[in-house]
């Protein structure tokens, strides 16, 4: 019998594979990051899913420290963003893979 | 019971739309309204689950947070060229219907069934606490770190003019 969690756990796969293939299909930086931002938002969802099927409460730590990760991926988004913005360099992953050549 | 589970289909396909919406969307802005709506979305199933703190939760840090940054950060750049569109009109249609969604969930109690438990509850949420204090000034510590170091770095390339 296919019960509510089973479609929360579909959901979740969905969202995440939405995410890793936002990273591993697109080219642009931008979206790359906030792709990752996708997948941390699901495997927050996946992790609340099953800990609730579960009835424990002990995953407080695991959901702060995946939402302080989302966070500071976002400051160093905007840093990168601005530099590359200034210096008028290409959001072209791989364009930015050749390290040496400003 | 039949309530839930058509909030939670409807929630989980704007939540799937948004995201798929993030990699279409050629504007920065769009996009970065796109995670916003998946955020807020999400938030949306967390009360689903019936857990309505980490839905506050969600919308305090990613929404009021994250989102906030990648506005102001990213997106502001390309606020010069934005204009009042359709898009822009259907993303506040979405906030409605999100407002209309989750107001009688509120108000009535809806449960996914009856032997569904708030595990985030108060005194869950201390009792955990207490065990792990180190992790959290380690959080603390990261996201100082890294704000502070977001500030050096933007200010280096100030200088650099």
């Amino acid at each position: 019998m296919i019960t509510m969690m089973t479609y929360f756990v579909y959901v979740c796969f969905a969202l995440f594979a939405l995410g890793i293939s936002g990273v591993a299909a697109s080219r642009n930086f931008i979206v790359m990051m906030l792709s990752i931002e996708i997948a941390i938002v699901a495997a927050t969802l996946l992790a609340t899913v099953i800990f609730t099927a579960g009835g424990q409460a002990g995953i407080m730590q695991l959901l702060f420290a995946l939402f302080t990760i989302a966070a500071a991926e976002v400051m160093t988004l905007i840093v990168f963003y601005r530099y590359l913005s200034r210096y008028e360099l290409s959001m072209d992953v791989a364009k930015l893979s050749r390290l040496k050549d400003k | 019971m039949d309530y839930v589970i058509v909030i939670f289909f409807i929630a989980s396909f704007l939540a799937l739309l948004s995201s798929v919406l993030v990699f279409f969307l050629k504007d920065m802005l769009y996009a970065v309204l796109a995670l916003t709506m998946l955020f807020i979305f999400n938030s949306l199933l967390f009360l689903v689950l019936q857990q309505p703190l980490l839905a506050v939760i969600q919308i305090f840090i990613m929404v009021g947070g994250v989102s906030t940054f990648l506005f102001v950060g990213v997106a502001s750049a390309e606020l010069m060229q934005f204009r009042f569109t359709k898009l822009a009109g259907l993303l506040l249609l979405w906030v409605v219907v999100f407002a209309a969604i989750a107001y009688p969930m509120y108000s009535k109690g809806v449960r996914i069934s009856s032997t569904s438990i708030n595990t985030f509850g108060t005194q869950e949420i201390a009792a955990s606490l207490g065990q792990y204090y180190a992790l959290y000034y380690v959080m603390m510590l990261l996201l100082f770190t890294v704000s502070i170091g977001a500030i050096v770095a933007l200010k280096r390339m100030g200088d650099g003019r």
